[in-house]
Order: C-alpha cells, then structure tokens, then sequence
C-alpha cells in the first residue's frame, strides 16, 4: 500500500464544517444575541429576517442596518492518542473572529407588505490550531473558511394581530480547512500516529448555490402578548467542486509519490430548525420572551467527499485512487429554550437574557474539529435609537460543559486515504473545554 | 497602550487573515538511500510491535533511522539495530539507485497488480506462509538447521556465495524462466512430467535415510573419496582450497603426530575432534572450544586443493558436456533412458507403508542393465587385482603408450562410426564362433606370450598393410610357367556388385581357400614314381594313395611352410641345401642360420617315406637340394617354403615331377585347389608378407596350434560372405562350399582404415615395452592373457540377470555354460537392438562417443602421448583404487560373491530404474521434445560453467558442487532435511504449484528483466570488501532472522528453537492478516475504486 492513501483521508478531514453541529451559536443577531437567543416572537427591525422574517412586517419604513459580531470560541484539549497516553493540553490559536451581516427592509405600498434583503453569517466559532499539535488528526485549522446566507424576504401584516413572512436564501459557503491524514499502511510499518506518515491537506471549496428557506409567523394574541414561530428548512452543501492541497508524509515509503489532480467535492446537510417564542410586554417599556429552539442536527449524520485525484507512483502500488467516502457524524437534535428580555427607558434599551442548548454532537463524536456540548449562554446589551437611526452593542458568553471522552467512546477516526486499514485509529479521546465570547455591534438607520 | 495597539493588530492581522500558509511540498524525513529507508519502516513495524502504545513511534524513531538504541530497548529493535548497517548494504545492494524506477514500474505495471486483483498474490503468500509453519514445526530439521548453522567460513570467500549466485546471475536464466516455467505450471507441455518428477523427489526425500552397503562404507563416502582425494598430478595453475569436512560435515581438524591435537580432544579416538550435540567443538570438559572459522585458512584444520581432485579437474569437462551444441550429458541420460527397458508402470516402496506408483522400466529387458550386470560380473575374475594393478601400472609408468593405445582404439571405433555399411547380420555367430578360438588361444600360455612377443618384431609391423592391400584389391595373382609371380594390385573391389568370383576380394578369397583347405587331406597317389632325374628311369614305385607322403591338413601345412622348425629348446633347426638330408644346427635366428651358410628350415613336413634306397640315393645327390631340383620349383623340398606351394599348386603346367607322384590338389571338398582358387594364394608372395605374418604364425606353430589360427580363419570365412556370393551356397550348413552370407565382407572397407591406422603401429612399436611390465610379480602377457581367458571361458556359477547360466548364440544355438564374454556379447546385442528400434536410444552411442572423446583420447605433442583430459590417469588411478577398496571390504565381509552376483547389480538397478531417474528422464525428453525449454536449460548450464569466459563462476560451481559431495556424507543433518523438503513436496500439498504459478506470472510481467537482475543480486556478495563471498540475500535472511529468532539479537549462534521460532514467525508474518502481508496485499488491492 501506500502513501496514496493518504490523499483519500486529506479530502475527508477537510470537508468537515466549521459551521456544523453545535459550533453554530443560537444567536442571530446582536440584539438576539443581547436578549440571550429569546427573540422569536419580539423580533420587530429589520434583523428580524433571520430570527423570524414576520417580524419586518413592523418596519414603517426603509430601514438599513449593519451588524458585526467578534466571535471567538476557546478551547482547550487535552487529547488521549490511541495508545491511550495523555498529551498535554492544546489550545485554539484562532482569536476569534468578527461576523458581519447587513440588510434593507422595505415596506410597499401601505407597508402591510415589507420586503427585505441582506447577507447573514451563523455565529461559529473558528480555530487554528498547531500543525503537529495532539489534535491535528481532528483539525489543523478552518480559519478561513467562510459562509454567507443570502436572503431575501417578505412579510405580510395579514392583520394587524397576525404577520407571516418568508425568506429565500442562498447559502454561500467557502470551504478552507486543514487537517492531518495518516498515511500509515495499516499499521504494517509504523505506528497509526507516527508523525512521519502525517499528510497535511487543505480543502478550500466554494459553494455559491445552497438554496434554503424559512416560514415565520408572529401572532398577538393579546396587546400584551405575542406568539413567534419560525421554520428554518435544511440546506444541502453540494455540487460545486473544490480544490484540494496535499503535502504526502515525509516517511521514505512515499518518497517518489505525488498527488495526482487537485479536484474535490463535498456533500453535506446543514439542519433545518423550528424557533418558538412567546413574548410578554407588561408594560410598554418591558419585554420578556420565552423561546425555544429545536436544532434538527440528527438531519446531519454524515458527511460525504468524493475526491477527484489519486496519488501517483506510490511504492508498489502505482496509482492509488482516492474515492467517496462517508465520514459518520450521527450528530442529535439539539434543544436550546432562552429566556430574554428588553427594558426601555426613553431612546435607550437594555436587553439580557440567558439560554441552553443541548449538545448537537454526541460525546464520542466531538473532536478538535467540532467542540460541542451542552452549553450555557448568557447575553446583555443594549441599543440607543435616535430619530432616525439607531446604534447598538451586545456582549455575550457560551460555557460549554466539560467533556471528557474516553478512548473507548472515541468514535472519530484518524482520516487515512488508505482503504483496508486493519482497524479503525480514533483520535478525539480526552478532555475538551470551550467557552464562547461574543461582542457585537449594530447600526441601523431609517429613511 | 502601545500594547493593547499591537494586539489590536494582531488581532486585525489575524481576522483578515489568514491560517498559516500551506506548502505542498514534501520534506523527506528519510532522505538516505534505498536501503536505509527500508530498514528504518523495517524498525518502525518492529518499534509498534514492541510498544502498542507508543502510536507516534517516538521512542525508537531516531533509534530506527540509525541513532543509537537504547540498551533497554526490546530485543527485536536491539538485533535490528545491530545489523542496521549490513541490511542497508545489502538492500542498497540488491536495489542500487539506478533501479529505483524500474523496479518501480515492474511492480505496478498491470501484470503485477493483476496479481493481487485475483487473488493469486494473497493465496501464494498464504500457502508460503503455511509452508514456514510447517517447516518450523519440523524440529528434527531446525535442529540439523542450527547445527549446520554455526559451520561458518566453510568456503573460501571467492566461493563462499555458492551455486545460486552463477545460476541466477547467469545471462542465460531468463531463457530458462522464459520456457521452462510455462512448460511446467498447469497446462504447459511438460506438466505431467513435472509433477511426477517432483513426486518421485518427494517420495525419495521423504524416504531419506542413511545410506550403507552392508561394508560400513557409504556410497556418499566412497564417491567423496573417489572423487575429492587429491592427487599430484593434478592442479591448475590457481588453486582452489577447500577445507576437508568430516563425516559429520564438520571442518575435519588437521592431525599433528597423528593424533587430534589440544585444546580439540578426541575421547573416542576416532581421530575427529568431539563436538557438542550441537556440533561445536569441546574441549576435554565439555566446553566450547574457541575454534577459528575454516576461511581463512589456517593450520587448524585440513584443506585440499580442488584442482587437485578428480572432481575438481573433471568439472572442467562439464563445458564440452554441456554444450548446448552437443548435449552430451543430458544426451547420455536420454539415451540411457531408452536402454533401460520398456516402460511399464511401477511401484516403489519406501519407508514404512509408504509407495509411489510410477512409469517405471521393465528391468527384464533392459539393455543398460544387462550392461552394466556384464561389466560388474568381470569383478569375479579371481585375477581382477593383476588386471587393476596392470591398469594402474600402465598409467602410471607407461602413460605415452596407454594414450596412445587408446586413442588408436578409439579411433578403429570412431572410423567405425563412418562406416556404417559394415554391418554383420544380426543372427551371424561370429563373436560366438571366435570365442572358443579366443579360449583355445589364451588357454596357452606359451601361444599367448610368443603371440605378444610377435608384436615386437619389426616385420609385423608391415602386415597390416599388406591385409589392408588384399581386403581392398580383387586382382589375380598367378604363378607363371616359367615360375614367375604374376599380377599388381590395381583393381579395387567393386562393392557395387555381388562379392563373387574375382569381385572378391584377395583377402575374402584367401579365407575362401584357407577354409577350404582346411581339412583337406593331400596325399601321394597311388602308383607315384621316382623317376632318375637323367634318364627317366623309375627309382621306385609307391603303389598306395599317401604310399609317399600324406599332409593330413593342407592350410595347417601350408601354414607350417611359412614358419621355422624348431628343437626342444625354441632354437631353429639350421640346415644346409641337403635340408632333411643333411644335419642341422641350432640357430637363435634366421640370421645366425645364413650366417652358418644354412637356412632355418620350414616346419612344414611332407614325412616322405622315400624307402632307404631312395632315400639313400637322394642323399648322394644333395639331398633336399635335388627334390628342389627335381621339381623344378625352388624350395620345393621335404620342408616346403610357401613360395614352393604356390608353384606346386597353381603352376602350369605342372612340373612332371610332381605329377608322378601326385595328382593335383583337391580342396577338402574335392575341388581343384588349382582352379577352384586360382589367382589368389600367390598374392601373399608381394611385398614380404610372408616375413610379416611369419612372427604370428611363427607362435602358433611354436605351440603346435596351427589348427587354431587356421580354424579362425575358417570361421572368418564362413561369415565373410554375403548371401549373394555364387561362391558358396547359403542355405545347407551341413553341405558343401556353405558360408552363411553374414556379410563379414561388409566390414572390409572399414578394416582397410583401421589398418591405416595407428592401432596396428601403436601395438607392435609398443609391444616390448608392454611385454617387459611385470605386476605383482606376473609378466605382462600373463596378466593380459588371465584377464582375456577370464573374459573368454564358460564360467562355472556365472548367470545372466535372470539367473540363467545358459544362454544362446547369435543364431539361436544353446550355450550351456555362458562365459563374461557371453554375457558381454548377449548385452550388446541387446543394446544394439534396442538403438536400431530407438532414436533415443542411439543418443546413447553419441553421448558416449563425446564421452569418449572427452575423457580418454590423446594427442602426440611433440613425441609423446599425452592424454587429452588431464584427468585421465587420475580417473583411471581412483577407479582401480575405487573397485580394489570395494573387493577388499567385502572380501573381508565374507560376501564378495553375493555383492558381486546380486547386491551391486541390484543397487545399480534400484538406483537406474529408481522414481527419482525415471521421472529425471522424462521430464528432460519432454523438455527436448518441447524445444525451447531444453536448449535454454542446456544454455544455462553451459553458461555457468564456462571456465574460458566465466572463470570465477565456474570455479563457484564446482566449489559449491564439491562441498555438496563433501556434505553428502552428513547424514545426520541431510536425513532429517531431506526429508522435511520431501515432505513439503508432497503431491498433497500445494506449496510447490502454488508459488511456481505465481513466479510464472512474475516473470512473464518482468519484461525489462528488473527482478531477474534483482534475483541475481540477491546471490553476489553485498558487501565483497568487507564480508566478501556473503551473498546479500544471506545479510538479509541473517537480520530478519535475528530479529525473529526465539531470543532476539546477535551474536550468538542459532539454537534450535531460533530456527523453530524464526520460520513460525515469517510464516506468520505471511498469514497475519492485520498488520502484515495480507494487509499489505489488501491495501494494494484496494488501490482502485
């Protein structure tokens, strides 16, 4: 066998997500990131497109807006190899990273109609971690990668107690991940983690066609109190091509090999999801919202490469092609209810609000690729509205609950481009602990 | 502030940007050679293996790419480690740089890969797996393993990489591998006769056991004595040493003072140094002796330089043996098959219930057993010791005659062979009718020694000349009246025509005529007169027929008419012109006779019975002188010469003389001598023939036994003929004028070239320096003549293979006693039946005439003799040495009569018509019948022993060959491997199928013969400077099997269990599926989707 092999492992890693799973935050916003995620059925500005497109419906007038949140996820992994020997403790080196999105909504006509359109990005959290570091079977880095939904909207004030709205989206996804791959033949000469048999592989795929939609409703069933539903359908990663680099492992056995084509695609789907809100107003300058989020992970069991290159005069072997694989996520549903609210005191507002969110990723299957558990979020922020405009800021913090995976749990595998493999070499054992920071900025302005 | 402004651009310089760059490429972390590369995964796998937990391969990745090892380290990496150095050579050996890339194309070129694609590679690997394990297991044959194993330095380093290294280096293996494989893998065209042959080797292996002839003697013991006892005039100019083995394989430790020297004990004084169990030397307690290795030499132990030896120097006739233009070995054995007899299905047992049903020979008719029965049978020769000490004496004392002797021997036979019209028939007794002549010759003494001293005379030499002229020359030959000689040789004999009348020639009949005289009575007739000469008076009267004189035998006295009268006391009887008139004189030659004014006086005796008067009358008158007189012809006179008889029998007209006494000559049939044979007898009047045959004749009449040559010659004459001579009827052999038409007369023109030959000159120039040998106190003619009548006489107790003391001649005739000769005769006659039937079966004639000319012809060089093969008196040295030492042990056994009758020809049965032989033979027709696969095989062999072009390879060869002759006496190691290797080839076993399938389909992919050079360097030394003569693939097996021994690591020699574990592990390592071959193969197979 070969170092071949190893190409076919590169493209497995690197099609993994940044975005999947549990590394999305529930925020949307910087105002929903304030009233910690609660913002279904009080969505009432032009973000709502994202939280509940019913919402613009109350928009008056054109309204542009711009937002940005610095999100930086950290964490540290103290990982167990397969050998079972505890390595010390490694860190994310990524600082985090600000997310931008920005939108118009215009209201037609007698403004029971409201259209609205902009660019959103999830609140992930990005990492980079050392090239040799303990982790690098489950992640070098997926600093770059980036993804942008672009939505258009709609909404109808159907009456003035019920408003629905739509949203069509594209999702646009640019793929840039490193990841390790052992190019190891079947433990038939070295070690499954022998650093030498290491392949270091980067995947940047672009993805400009995702389409995807949500259905939002929001309904006052009293003056005081406002149920919000939204629906958020899947998205499905697929059909583009990307490229795909390979640096074939330093050991002697792959000396005279080359990697042959540079072509990659990758298929995924990303979850749809149900939010339900109910929002109270005891009085006109409070408002507190209950919400729930159903994340529909277990919709995202896997995630399927199909390489289009093979690693050439491998010793013995020849060409050695890299094909499909099937990387198993088995990632659950995962249930986040917050409570949040709102207090208003002449042009200023405050807003805090906490939530929970269930682990998207099962225990066995969380690696320095996706770290993921069960968190607590807390957001607070606030917003000054000036006659026309408004500017505003939210801070927030994720704490994701301590995960300790033993090497008998461990169902990650080494990524290996080598079919045959003798026995299956997992690689997220250990202790993973993570904590999100947030910050955000909002500015809107309506004409 | 200035900090918090550099992390705010940090922090910009991070967000914009970017993961840490990616270059593609790759930075070797093994950037040494080939070799190094290999060795370094090698410890890797070995490192992962000993510490499961240590998945990053850390602790020993410095250590396995050459770093120091760690004293604590496993035992696997410490031997890896060890012989890090040596493996990388060796690899980097076998797979130099330049073969990088090739031997990277052969190994994915499709052919290959198609290989693991369809299984064959993982079920070959499989079944060699398999087959370590279950050489592993054999306990008795690791055991032999480990005690040959410690034999190190046993051949000297140009040497030392043995028979593989010229084989598979050879330039001619790819031929082999190109049709020999695909001729034995299923369907090819010698497949069946593969496998039998490599049953009939499983079942010989299998059935292995100490070989013993019941002297204590083993036959690998006598052909190493044979064959590897040096002797002095052998040698080359570069010798080639070898240390003497032991019987126990072991280097046989030099003798000082004839005792086995300290610190080696020898406490059971059988003057080899103790050893251990496992064969290493002890010392008087027990303890390993620090003994040096063999190579280099030292004084330690006895060496022998091959050159020396007869092996060593007949090798170097395997190149004309094996020339593929010729073929001679493997010819000889084809041959040899088809003299073996008929095939017939066969069954052979062996140990226990063990059997092999084969195609094997029906020893009743069976020409080359017949052969060599006769031949071993000549052991009984109660004389035998003379013949082999005469043998011994005449190549060793009188080489230049010998050589020149045989060469003129082999020369008759080579002119033989270009005479293929001399042909006597089948059923024509000759040989049968000679033999008792032969007996009646040798059965005198005397006859036999004047016979050998006859050769000495110069005269003699001339006589073949002058038959040759009378076989060629059909001229008539007459006696004028004036009594002149009439008639020349002119007129050849046409052979064209039927051999009648004068188209016969001088020689056929004078046969003709000596045969028909020979009986035949002449006798005076009745009513003879003796007339006086003057006056016509009659003297006297003789009424009765033979009154006057009576010849009872007219060819016996014509015989004693050219030969002299001798006393009591061998002197010639010397008288003057009165002859039986007169007295005589002794006289030792013809020459002191003259000198006394005399003449030697013929032996030839009318025995007149003159009466007393006229005898006395004749007397007054001169006596002899007057008959010669009287009659008008010259030595016409009571002892006749031969020129007198001529006249007297063809003379016309005939002198009156005569005719008062007699009427003229009737044959014994009653013809007219003297027109029934005219033209003929007178011819032996040219050219001193008579001188010439005078000495042969001369010793026949010395022992009164003229009848015996004049019978031969009778004999001769009744198979000259052919059956379309007018001049002899051919069908009544009681009748008349019979000849039988044998068609002796065919072989003429082929004895006109033997007699323009050497063989006649070498003989009788030689004659009295072969006269003068004495042996064992026996003169030279006696030892010859006890072996000739030995060879000759019925022979009481002897019996044919059968058991058959009776036997027939060629004609059907019973013979009651048969003699060696008889048997000799009844085997080639057998022989030559079966070559007239079989092409195959002349090949053995050819194969052993190049034999022949290999081994025994000679050359004048300057003026002497010389053999040819610089191993002929060597040869024949250890051959009479070899039967001498054989007669002795079983003459001390008390059982030479039995192992001569029926254990030696038994054993030379066993082994000619054994499975193993048998199936040799027909896999080799097959092969020569497919063509290409047998002159690639031949190329091969001749290639490897090209001494001209390939010296070195050659002298590997024989080295390796010799040291195989030299372990064949090892039984103790060679019995339990043999039969380990029989086993594994056991017809129900796959081992051997599997992996030839597997190397066919190899080969066939390796177009660029990248794994045949690979091959071929895998058995040249790795390293020739500092470990010169080890081959690369013994470097290898060396590290790999310290690795896998039972205790890992060198230094110390391989133990038993070493060998138990080391097989079982490699074996192993074919058959784990999870991180070895399979796993391998698996990954390879997997490598397109």
């Amino acid at each position: 066998m070969s170092r071949s092999a190893i190409s076919l492992a590169l493209v497995l890693g690197l099609t993994m997500p940044s975005y999947a799973g549990g590394m999305a935050l529930p925020f949307r916003g910087v105002r929903d990131a304030a009233r910690g995620g609660a913002l279904v059925a009080g969505a009432d500005d032009a973000e709502a497109i994202w939280l509940n497109p019913a919402g613009i419906a109350h928009v008056t007038g054109t309204t542009v807006f711009v937002t940005t949140m610095y999100v930086n996820q950290q964490v540290d992994y103290a990982r167990i190899d397969s050998g079972g020997n505890q390595l010390a403790s490694i860190s994310n080196d990524h600082p985090g990273q600000p997310i931008p999105s920005l939108g118009v909504v215009v209201p037609i006509g007698n403004g029971r109609l409201v259209l609205g359109g902009g660019t959103w990005t999830p609140y992930a959290g990005l990492h980079r971690y050392a090239i040799d570091g303990a982790q690098r079977y489950g992640s070098i880095s997926i600093a770059e990668t980036k993804i942008l939904y672009l939505t258009a909207a709609a909404a109808l004030r159907v009456t003035d107690r019920l408003r629905i709205g739509v949203t069509v989206q594209d999702m646009v996804t640019a793929l840039d991940s490193r990841v390790v791959l052992s190019g190891c033949p079947g433990q038939t000469i070295c070690a499954p983690e022998d650093p030498e048999f290491d392949a270091d592989a980067r995947l940047k795929q672009t993805d400009t066609f995702a389409p995807s939609a949500s259905f939002g409703i929001q309904f006052d069933a009293t003056p005081r109190l406002t149920f919000g539903a939204m629906v958020q359908l899947p998205a499905k990663i697929g059909g583009a091509t990307g490229t795909l680099q390979t640096r074939l492992p330093s050991s002697g056995f792959y000396e005279g090999a080359m990697v042959v084509g540079d072509r990659a695609s990758l298929e995924m789907t990303l979850p749809g999801s149900v939010h339900l809100g109910v929002e109270a107003r005891p009085s006109d300058r409070l408002r507190i919202e209950m919400a729930l989020h159903v994340e529909l992970w277990s919709q995202h069991d896997s995630i399927s490469f199909t390489p289009e290159s093979s690693i050439a005069n491998v010793a013995g072997v020849g060409t050695y092609e890299l094909g499909a694989q099937v990387i198993p996520r088995n990632y659950r549903n995962s249930v986040s209810p917050a409570v949040g609210g709102e207090y208003t005191l002449g042009d200023v507002t405050v807003g805090a609000g906490y939530a929970y969110e269930t682990a998207a990723a099962p225990p066995a299957y969380v690696s320095a690729l996706t770290v993921d558990s069960s968190k607590h979020l807390f957001g607070l922020g606030g917003t000054y509205r000036g006659k026309s405009w408004l500017v505003g800021g939210s801070l927030g913090i994720a704490k994701l609950r301590d995960l300790d995976v033993s090497l008998e749990q461990a169902k990650v595998p080494q990524l290996t481009p080598v079919r045959g493999q003798p026995e299956e070499v997992m690689i997220n054992a250990g202790s993973y602990e993570s904590t999100y920071l947030l910050a955000g900025l909002r500015f809107a302005k309506q004409f | 502030m200035e900090s918090m402004r550099l992390q705010l651009f940090m922090l910009a310089a991070t967000v914009a940007g970017c993961a840490p760059p990616f270059d593609p490429t790759r930075v070797p972390a093994d950037p040494g050679t080939f070799g190094q590369r290999v060795v370094t995964l090698m410890c890797k796998r070995l490192a992962y293996q000993a510490d499961r937990s240590d998945v990053s391969g850390s602790t020993y990745r410095d250590a396995c790419k050459g770093g120091p090892m760690p004293d604590d380290a496993p035992g696997t990496l410490l031997a890896i480690a060890a012989n890090r150095d040596r493996l990388v050579t060796a690899i980097d050996h076998v797979v130099p740089a330049d073969v990088y890339d090739p031997l990277q194309a052969y190994l994915t070129s499709e052919a290959i890969l198609s290989l693991y694609d369809d299984d064959t590679m993982s079920n070959s690997i499989a079944s060699l797996g398999s087959m370590l394990i279950e050489m592993g297991s054999n306990t008795d044959a690791m055991a032999a393993f480990a005690r040959m194993g410690i034999r190190e330095h046993y051949r000297a380093a140009p040497y030392a990489i043995g028979p593989a290294g010229p084989l598979t280096g050879s330039a001619k293996i790819r031929a082999v591998m190109d049709n020999v494989l695909p001729s034995i893998i299923e369907g090819g065209a010698s497949k069946a006769e593969w496998d039998a042959l490599v049953a009939a080797i499983s079942f010989t292996l299998s059935n292995a056991g100490p070989q013993n002839d019941g002297t204590g003697s083993t036959a690998a013991r006598i052909a190493s004595t044979f064959l590897l006892t040096e002797h002095p005039d052998l040698g080359e100019t570069s010798p080639v040493m070898m240390v003497r083995r032991d019987p126990r394989g072991i280097a046989k430790v030099a003798l000082v003072g004839g005792v086995v020297p300290a610190p080696f004990v020898d406490v059971d004084a059988d003057l080899l140094a103790d050893v251990d169990a496992g064969g290493s030397f002890v010392d008087a307690n027990g303890a390993p002796v620090a003994a040096p290795d063999p190579f280099p030499a030292s004084a330690t132990y006895e060496y022998f330089d091959l050159t020396k030896t007869l092996f060593g120097s007949m090798a170097n006739d395997q190149m004309s043996l094996l020339d593929p233009a010729r073929s001679t070995a493997v010819d000889l054995l084809r041959g040899a098959a088809a003299l073996l007899g008929p095939r017939v299905a066969a069954v052979r047992t062996g140990l226990g219930s063990s059997k092999i049903a084969y195609q094997g020979y029906d020893t009743s008719a069976s020409p080359l057993l017949d052969l060599a029965y006769a031949f071993v049978q000549l052991l009984r020769d109660p004389n035998i010791g003379d013949t082999l000490d005469l043998t011994d004496t005449l190549m060793e004392q009188h080489r230049p005659v010998a050589a020149r002797l045989l060469e003129a021997a082999i020369d008759v036979a080579r002119l033989g062979d270009d005479h293929t019209e001399a042909e006597i028939l089948a059923n024509a007794p000759l040989w049968d009718d000679l033999r008792p002549q032969l007996q009646k010759v040798l059965d005198n003494p005397k006859l036999t020694q004047d016979l050998m001293t006859a050769l000495e005379r110069p005269e003699v030499r001339q006589l073949l000349a002058r038959f040759r002229d009378q076989m060629k020359y059909k001229d008539r030959f007459d006696i004028a009246p004036d009594g002149a000689l009439t008639g020349t040789f002119a007129t050849v004999v046409d052979r064209t025509q039927p051999d009648s009348g004068f188209n016969r020639s001088l020689w056929q009949r004078l046969l003709h005529l000596i045969s028909d005289s020979n009986g035949a009575v002449e006798c005076s007739k009745a009513g003879a007169q003796i007339k006086e000469a003057g006056t016509g008076i009659v003297l006297a009267t003789y009424a009765n027929e033979c009154d006057l004189f009576r010849v009872e035998n007219m060819a016996v006295f014509y015989l004693q008419s050219t030969v002299y009268a001798k006393d009591g006391s061998g002197m010639l009887l010397c008288e003057t012109t009165a002859g039986a008139f007169g007295n005589t004189m002794p006289g030792a030659t013809p020459e002191a006779c003259v000198a006394m004014n005399r003449r030697p006086r013929r032996k030839a005796n009318f025995n007149y019975n003159w009466g007393a008067i006229v005898s006395a009358l004749i007397t007054t008158q001169g006596g002899d002188a007057y008959l010669e007189t009287r009659s008008t012809i010259p030595g016409f006179r009571t002892h006749p010469t031969s020129e007198a008889l001529n006249r007297a029998l063809f003379q016309t007209p005939r002198p009156q003389s005569l005719s008062d006494t007699s009427d003229p000559p009737k044959d014994k049939f009653g013809a007219l001598l003297g027109t029934k044979h005219v033209g003929t007898l007178p011819v032996w009047e040219k050219d001193g023939f008579y001188d010439s045959v005078r000495p042969i004749l001369q010793a026949f009449a010395d022992s009164n036994q003229e009848q015996i040559f004049v019978d031969m010659m009778s004999i001769m004459h009744k198979h000259w003929s052919t059956a379309e001579s007018t001049d002899t009827q051919h069908t009544n052999p009681a009748g008349p004028n019979y000849t039988m038409g044998s068609r002796g007369v065919t072989y003429e023109p082929y004895v006109q070239a033997v007699f323009e030959g050497d063989l006649w000159p070498a003989l009788t120039e030689h004659a009295a320096e072969l006269n003068a040998i004495s042996v064992n106190g026996k003169p030279f003619h006696m030892v010859a003549r006890n072996a000739g009548r030995f060879l000759v006489s019925p022979l009481a107790g002897l019996t044919d293979r059968e058991g058959n003391p009776a036997s027939t001649t060629a004609d059907g005739k019973p013979v009651a006693q048969m003699s060696p000769w008889d048997l000799l005769a009844d085997a080639y006659h057998a022989k030559r039946t079966r070559i007239a039937a079989s092409a195959e079966a002349r090949l053995w004639n050819e194969s052993m005439h190049e034999l022949v000319d290999l081994m025994f012809r000679a050359d004048l060089v300057g003026s002497t003799w010389t053999f040819r093969s610089k191993h002929m008196a060597a040869a024949s040295r250890s051959t009479t040495k070899l039967l001498r030492d054989r007669l002795a042990e079983h003459t001390t056994t008390g059982d030479r009569a039995t192992w001569i009758a029926q254990d030696l020809p038994e054993k030379i049965s066993d082994v000619l018509t054994h499975p193993l032989f048998a199936g040799a033979l027909d896999f080799v027709e097959s092969q020569t019948r497919a063509g290409a696969p047998r002159d690639a095989f031949d190329a091969l062999l001749y290639s490897v022993f090209d001494r001209v072009n390939a010296m070195a390879e050659y002298d590997t060869m024989r080295v390796g060959a010799a040291d195989l002759i030299q372990l064949a006496v090892n039984d103790r190691e060679l019995v339990p491997l043999a039969r380990m290797v029989g086993g594994l080839l056991d017809a129900t076993k796959t081992y051997l199928p599997v992996q030839l399938g597997l190397l066919h389909r190899m080969h066939g992919a390796d177009t660029e013969s990248t794994l045949t050079n690979i091959v071929a360097r895998l058995f040249k030394a790795a390293d020739p400077t500092n470990e010169p003569g080890i081959p690369a693939i013994s470097v290898i097996a060396d590290g790999v099997g310290d690795v896998d021994r039972y205790h890992p690591g060198p230094p110390a020699d391989w133990s038993m269990i070493d060998y138990v574990t080391v097989f079982r592990q490699v074996g192993w390592f074919m058959h784990d599926e999870k991180t070895s071959m399979p796993r391998f193969v698996t990954i390879i197979k997997g490598r397109s989707l």
